[in-house]
Parts: structure tokens; C-alpha cells; sequence
């Protein structure tokens, strides 16, 4: 058996024996994720990864806009998030609010209608659930973009509907009132001139012209495109045509927001890479104990045993990395049928990379004590910038610059494209060859520093 | 089987093996008998492969020895003066590792792992983690590791450091043992009583230099063939001097104020030394009467005891 084998096997024993630290690492992911994911989760049926939240609404308007809101509010997509309970008397509402039954209490005043359309001043009373401490917040933040809504709206539609106002004034009681075709028209064409300009930003076009190749044609042709096909449908016959079975899937099953497929990915590099420092950390232990000596005088000497080494820690962050692969799918948190191949590549290059820096970093270091204070504050400090700690999305523009020079930032960048939007091998070459070229880099200084220190004999 | 051809090793001004040279046949055990510091584990060190000689050569079989010739690691053993065990495996998986590592597999590898383990008296617990083990057990193994592979030639590095006499001796059956199956012995130590008792040959070893090489019985000779008397008293070591010059019997080994370690010959020798020496006003407080051995070599070729 070759000499690199025996050693990575009798090292794995050796941690299999006392495995409490790599038990707490693995289990340091999932137990954050799930915690996490459970809180904001999509228990509740709902596809944001938050329960679905209850806003009492009473309406002392009853006018245009108030009747627009309750239309509008009632489609699916908004009713799979808010559950909007329209309650008549306000003091019903408040009492339900003082029984904790809904996470806010939205008001609309009287006049509501007509003061926005004369340009006066409105205010909404928004009464927030205080034993709820996020909910109420997301709440406030939708009663905010309800208002910025409503005063754009206004702002740009507020001649063509206060002409509207006028036109039906009347038309419930006398039918003979509604107006003529050519009054609809005229109305109609302010309307449509006022929303003009901004319509590229408030309703983006769902069909463009463009110029095509022929590639395209022929591609449009393969794919046998007709007018009845979602873009799922589309996406499906586009990665069949390029071979890829494993993206039909995912992306027709993960039509839905996981916030555990995106959770586990953060959570999931910071461990990985202290695990890293387990594995060669076994270098001063063994330096310790006086057997990595006795290795150097052996046959193997001290190229091998330190590629042993380098090769356990590689093997280490890639079970790791497997084992939580699989009890996220287990646990339904990861689509099952993401892109094999891009994953296999994508965890075979975190787990580099988490060896590289590790290598890299023992290299340098002469004591446990020195290296796991460096490692520490390398990965916290890479945690922070590279998304395992903060969303990438949550964080100012100077810190979001700062992120690719993470691995955190590639590592989980790559994982969320294939776990959370179903991409395949292709798109994730990327950030593995990145992650690649760092634990490649970190694992040549690394093996450097260390060939020459222990040549040299400083154990001898 | 083994030779050291002017071996130095200097670390900058430092000298810490100094143009030594030695060989020692099949089956011998060869000693290397020192003070701390002598400049023993850096031999070893440098004949085990982890360190480079400055100049010199190691040749084992007529094979030179350099950090990278594996082919000669092969055939040796190396136990490191501290236990280099893993303390989470058993016996039995360590012996395997450590054979393994020198490229023995299958039954070969199995069969001999039993043989070491009766050899070193673990059988019983070979299945235990080596952490539950006395500290005699771990030295036993430490000892048994370099063994597993049947190697040509055993490199020990004061392997009975801290270890209490019954597992000293089981130590010393098993490398004599070994010998006797035609393994030859590189042994460092700073016991004297434990070198005369286990080497056939010896080479006292100071700053890095050999000061003399031979059987034990040779380096004895060095001091002379009669017994060894120390006197102490109220004496300086110029009035020693004084007393003892010219006399037919005696020769100084070594002699400081208020005492002299004295080489006496010849039959009623030491009767004749101890009436001239109450005969001229030395006052004499005490005498101890011995025959020769290593360490009063060891103090005539260095002036001071081998524990300084």
C-alpha cells in the first residue's frame, strides 16, 4: 500500500478516535442554519422564507384609491406573503391587535382619496404588534413602499384620475352619466402619455425586438419554443439540448426561495474553512509527539509525509463538505437533483481551497498557539466580508468590493448558484477556478515553508 | 555493516560532531557514551537521515546515507530517545503503521506484528489505545516500532531515559535479542553502568569529538589494570601531588583540593599507598577502594564526571 495512503488512513483513524471536534464543526452549519431557516423559514407554506403576516386594515376612505388597494392587495402572489383582514370598525380592529391576532394595524384616513388627489398631505397610522419583533418591521417597510407608491402615482397619474373621479361621479345612481367613448379615449391617452416615459421602470417589457443570428434561430428552432411555454419550460428544453439533465430539474423544482439552500452555503464555508487548520494542525501535534521525526527518518521522508498531510486536510474538508451536502438534502434543504458536476467541482474546490489557506498559514506558523490565532482571525475576518455572516446584499458598497478577495465570497457564490438557482457545471467554472487557483497558491508557499524548515532539521 | 567516515556537523561557529569516525560489524552492539551535549543525537541524527553531515560520510551495506536515500532507510530502525507513539491506536495499529510505512503488507506485516508484540511483552494489551498504557509499556513499544520491519541496522537514542529498572532490563533483553538475530546496534547512553553492560564496543564521545574507542575492557585499561582508590580529606591538590610523587604503585586519574581519584597497581598496592599517605600529614577524612571502570575513563580523558 503506498506509503501517502497508510498515512491519510491511519491519520483518519486516529481523528475518528476522537472526533468530538470535527463533530462540533460539522454540526456548527446545520444546527445555525436550521435554527435560522426555521425562524424565517418556509414552514409556513409561504415562498419568502417568512410567515405569512397579518395586517388588519381599516378603511375610513372607502373611496378610489382605497377600493384600488383592497383590488390590488387581493391577487395570489401578494396573498402567499400578507394576509390583509379589511375590518369596518376600528376599534374591532384594535382590539384584535391588543389580542396579539395580527402583526400590525394599517389605517386609512378619511379623505384619503381625495387629499392625495388635491396634494395634501395624508397620513397612514400604521400600529405595530409589539410582542412580534420582525414582522412588524416588514410591515412598516411595505407601508413605507405603499407610500412612495402612492405619491409617485399621484405625482404622475394624478390629473387622469382625478378626471376619471369626475366622469363616473354619479354613474352607480344614473347609468346614462357614464361617459361617451371619446371622453374614455382622451382619458385614456393622458393616462397612457403620462406613464410613458417610466414605463421601462415600472413595467418591464416582457417581450423586446433584437437583432438574432442565424445561432439563434436555429437554437430557437431546436428548442421548438411555441407561445403556450414558460420559461421553465424553455429552460428545461435549453439544457436538455446542451446535455445538462441535471438543471431541467432544478430548475423546474426550485421554483420556490429555500432559505436553507442559502443559509447552509454561509454557514457552511466559515466551518469548513476552521476545519481546514484541523488537519494540519496534526503537524505540530505530531511534531509534538515526536512521530513526525520518526516519519522523516522513515522511507516515506519528509515530502510525503508532508503531502500526507495536505491530503488529509483536502479529504477532511471534502467529507465534511459531502456530509453536509447530504444531510441538507436529507433534510429537504437542498434540491436533490442539483447539477452533480458542478457540485462535485465546486466542493472538491472550497475543500482546496480551505487546505490551501491552512497550508499556507502553517507555513508561517511555528506554534498551534500562533496558528489558530492567525487562522481565527483570518476566517472570521473573511466571514464577515465574503457573506457568512451578513448577506452579501445587506452590506455597504466599500465592504461589498472587499468580498472577492474571500474565499467565503466565491465559495458560497458558486454553491448558491447551483443550489438556490439550479445552474449547472458552466456556470460555477468561475468561481471554482478561483477558489482552484488560492488553495493551489496557499498549498505551494505552504509546502515551501514547510519543506524547507523541516530540511533543515529544526526537529532533528 | 555501518561506517562513519570523519563525520562533522557545524551549526554556524558551533561545533556539534566533530570529524568522528567508527564502524561497527553485523550483529554488534555499538555504544556511544556521552554527557549531554556530546554531540550523540546529533550523530544519530545525521546517520537516521534527518539531518545533512557538514562533510563526512555515513555508509551502511557500502550504501552512503544522505537525507533523501530511502533505499537506506529501509533497512534501519531509528527509536527516538522520547516515546514517538500514537497514543489514540493500539499496539497492534501502531506496529502496522510503522511496518507498513517500511513496506511490509499482508501476513508478512501480521505475522511479524505478533512477534513484536511477544517480544516486547504487549500481547495482552495489544488491542488497548497506547494512551492507557504505564509509561514502561509506551517505552517497550517505542522500542518495538523500531523493530518491526527487521531492520539491518537499530538507531537508539537513549531509549532507558526515566525508565525504572525492570522495564530497563526488558529493554536490554530485547535489544540484545535483536543483536543476536544479526541486527547491528548504534546505542547512545549516558549510563555508564548500562554501556558496560550491554556493548561490545564503545566510543566516549566529548564536545563533539571521540576520545577514545574500544571493548570495555580496553577503555578500563586506560586507567590501569589495579584498583581505583578516591581519597578525600583536608588536602590540596598540590600537596596530593607532592605525596604521591615517584611512588612505584600509584598514578593520578584525576586530582582537585580535598580529593584524588588515584589508579593503584600491583599486589598490597593500595595497603602501601594509604600508610605513605598517613605518613606525610595529609589528613585524610575518607577512602573508597574500587575496581576500574567506565567512568573513571571517562574522567581521566575529560577532568570532570560524566554527569557535569
Amino acid at each position: 500500500m503506498s506509503s501517502l495512503v497508510l498515512m491519510v488512513a491511519k491519520d483518519l483513524r486516529r481523528r475518528l478516535r476522537t472526533p468530538v471536534g470535527l463533530i462540533v464543526l460539522l454540526i456548527f452549519p446545520l444546527a445555525f442554519a436550521g435554527m435560522v431557516g426555521t425562524a424565517f423559514g418556509p414552514s409556513s407554506g409561504s415562498g419568502s422564507g417568512l410567515p405569512v403576516i397579518t395586517i388588519l386594515m381599516v378603511d375610513h376612505d372607502e373611496d378610489l384609491l382605497s377600493n384600488a388597494l383592497q383590488n390590488a392587495t387581493g391577487n395570489e402572489q401578494f396573498s402567499q406573503q400578507f394576509d390583509l383582514v379589511w375590518i369596518e370598525v376600528e376599534d374591532e380592529a384594535r382590539r384584535m391587535m391588543d389580542n396579539g391576532e395580527a402583526s400590525a394595524l394599517l389605517i386609512l384616513p378619511e379623505n384619503f382619496t381625495t387629499d392625495l388627489l388635491d396634494g395634501k398631505q395624508v397620513t397612514l397610522s400604521l400600529v405595530k404588534n409589539p410582542a412580534e419583533s420582525i414582522l412588524p418591521q416588514v410591515v412598516e417597510e411595505m407601508a413605507g413602499v405603499l407610500g412612495v407608491f402612492l405619491d409617485t402615482g399621484v405625482r404622475i397619474l394624478g390629473e387622469p384620475l382625478k378626471m376619471a373621479g369626475e366622469m363616473f361621479d354619479g354613474v352607480e345612481d344614473d347609468s346614462s352619466l357614464f361617459p361617451d367613448n371619446q371622453a374614455l379615449v382622451a382619458l385614456t391617452l393622458q393616462a397612457a402619455t403620462q406613464i410613458r416615459p417610466i414605463s421601462r421602470y415600472v413595467f418591464p417589457p416582457a417581450m423586446v425586438f433584437d437583432t438574432v443570428s442565424e445561432n439563434d434561430v436555429a437554437l430557437a428552432t431546436l428548442l421548438q419554443a411555441s407561445p403556450g411555454d414558460t420559461t421553465d419550460d424553455l429552460l428545461r428544453r435549453q439544457a436538455t439540448a446542451a446535455g445538462n439533465e441535471e438543471l431541467t430539474d432544478a430548475a423546474a423544482d426550485d421554483n420556490g426561495f429555500n432559505i436553507f439552500a442559502v443559509l447552509l452555503p454561509m454557514v457552511s464555508l466559515m466551518s469548513i474553512l476552521f476545519m481546514g487548520d484541523n488537519g494540519m494542525r496534526d503537524l505540530l501535534a505530531e511534531e509534538k509527539a515526536g512521530t513526525l521525526t520518526r516519519q522523516f527518518a522513515s522511507p516515506a521522508g519528509v515530502g510525503r509525509v508532508l503531502a500526507g498531510k495536505i491530503i488529509l486536510t483536502l479529504v477532511i474538508c471534502s467529507a465534511a463538505m459531502l456530509i453536509l451536502a447530504v444531510v441538507g438534502m436529507a433534510l429537504g434543504w437542498i434540491s436533490t437533483s442539483i447539477s452533480l458536476v458542478g457540485s462535485v467541482l465546486q466542493v472538491g474546490a472550497i475543500a482546496l481551497a480551505a487546505t490551501g489557506m491552512s497550508s499556507f498559514i502553517y507555513g508561517f506558523a511555528r506554534s498551534h498557539r500562533a496558528a489558530a490565532t492567525f487562522q481565527s482571525a483570518l476566517v472570521m475576518g473573511m466571514s464577515m466580508l465574503g457573506g457568512s455572516m451578513v448577506p452579501l446584499s445587506q452590506m455597504p458598497d466599500f465592504l461589498k468590493a472587499m468580498a472577492p478577495y474571500t474565499i467565503n465570497y466565491w465559495g458560497i457564490r458558486g454553491l448558491t448558484d447551483l443550489t438556490v438557482r439550479g445552474l449547472g457545471v458552466a456556470d460555477v467554472l468561475q468561481e471554482a477556478g478561483v477558489l482552484l487557483l488560492i488553495g493551489l497558491l496557499g498549498m505551494a508557499i505552504g509546502w515551501w515553508r514547510l519543506s524547507r524548515r523541516y530540511a533543515l532539521g529544526a526537529n532533528a | 555493516m555501518i561506517r562513519v567516515d570523519d563525520l562533522k556537523k557545524t551549526y554556524g561557529q558551533h561545533v556539534a560532531v566533530d570529524g568522528i569516525s567508527f564502524q561497527a560489524a553485523k550483529g554488534e552492539i555499538f555504544g556511544l557514551l556521552g554527557p549531554n551535549g556530546a554531540g550523540k543525537t546529533t550523530t544519530i541524527s545525521i546517520i537516521s537521515g534527518l539531518l545533512e553531515a557538514t562533510s563526512g560520510t555515513v555508509t551502511v551495506d557500502g550504501r552512503t546515507m544522505s537525507p533523501t536515500a530511502s533505499s537506506v532507510k529501509k533497512v534501519m530502525g531509528v527509536v527516538p530517545q522520547e516515546t514517538a507513539l500514537y497514543e489514540e491506536l493500539t499496539a497492534r495499529e501502531n506496529l502496522r503503521f510503522w511496518g507498513g510505512l517500511y513496506d511490509m503488507s499482508g501476513s508478512r506485516l501480521k505475522k511479524r506484528v505478533g512477534e513484536v508484540l511477544e517480544l516486547i511483552g504487549l500481547i495482552d494489551r495489544s488491542d488497548d489505545a497506547v494512551k492507557t498504557y504505564s509509561g514502561g509499556m509506551k517505552r517497550r513499544l517505542n522500542l518495538g516500532l523500531g523493530l518491526v520491519h527487521e531492520p539491518r541496522l537499530l538507531l537508539l537514542d537513549e531509549p532507558t531515559v526515566g525508565v525504572d529498572p525492570q522495564a530497563r532490563l526488558s529493554i536490554l533483553d530485547v535489544i540484545r535479542e535483536a543483536a543476536r538475530n544479526g541486527t547491528t546496534v548504534l546505542y547512545t547512553t549516558h549510563y555508564m553502568q548500562e554501556a558496560e553492560e550491554l556493548c561490545q564496543r564503545l566510543a566516549i564521545l566529548d564536545h563533539g569529538k571521540i576520545l577514545a574507542e574500544g571493548t570495555v575492557d580496553e577503555l578500563k585499561k586506560m586507567v590501569g589494570e589495579g584498583e581505583i582508590v578516591t581519597v578525600r580529606g583536608s588536602f590540596t591538590a598540590q600537596q596530593m601531588h607532592q605525596a604521591l610523587e615517584g611512588h612505584p604503585h600509584v598514578h593520578a586519574v584525576s586530582l582537585e583540593d580535598h580529593q584524588a581519584m588515584l589508579s593503584v597497581a600491583g599486589d598490597g598496592g593500595t595497603a602501601r599507598l594509604l600508610q605513605d599517605l598517613l605518613g606525610q600529614d595529609l589528613e585524610v577524612n575518607g577512602v573508597n577502594v574500587q575496581p576500574p571502570s567506565l567512568e573513571q575513563v571517562f574522567i581521566k580523558l575529560t577532568g570532570r564526571e560524566l554527569r557535569d
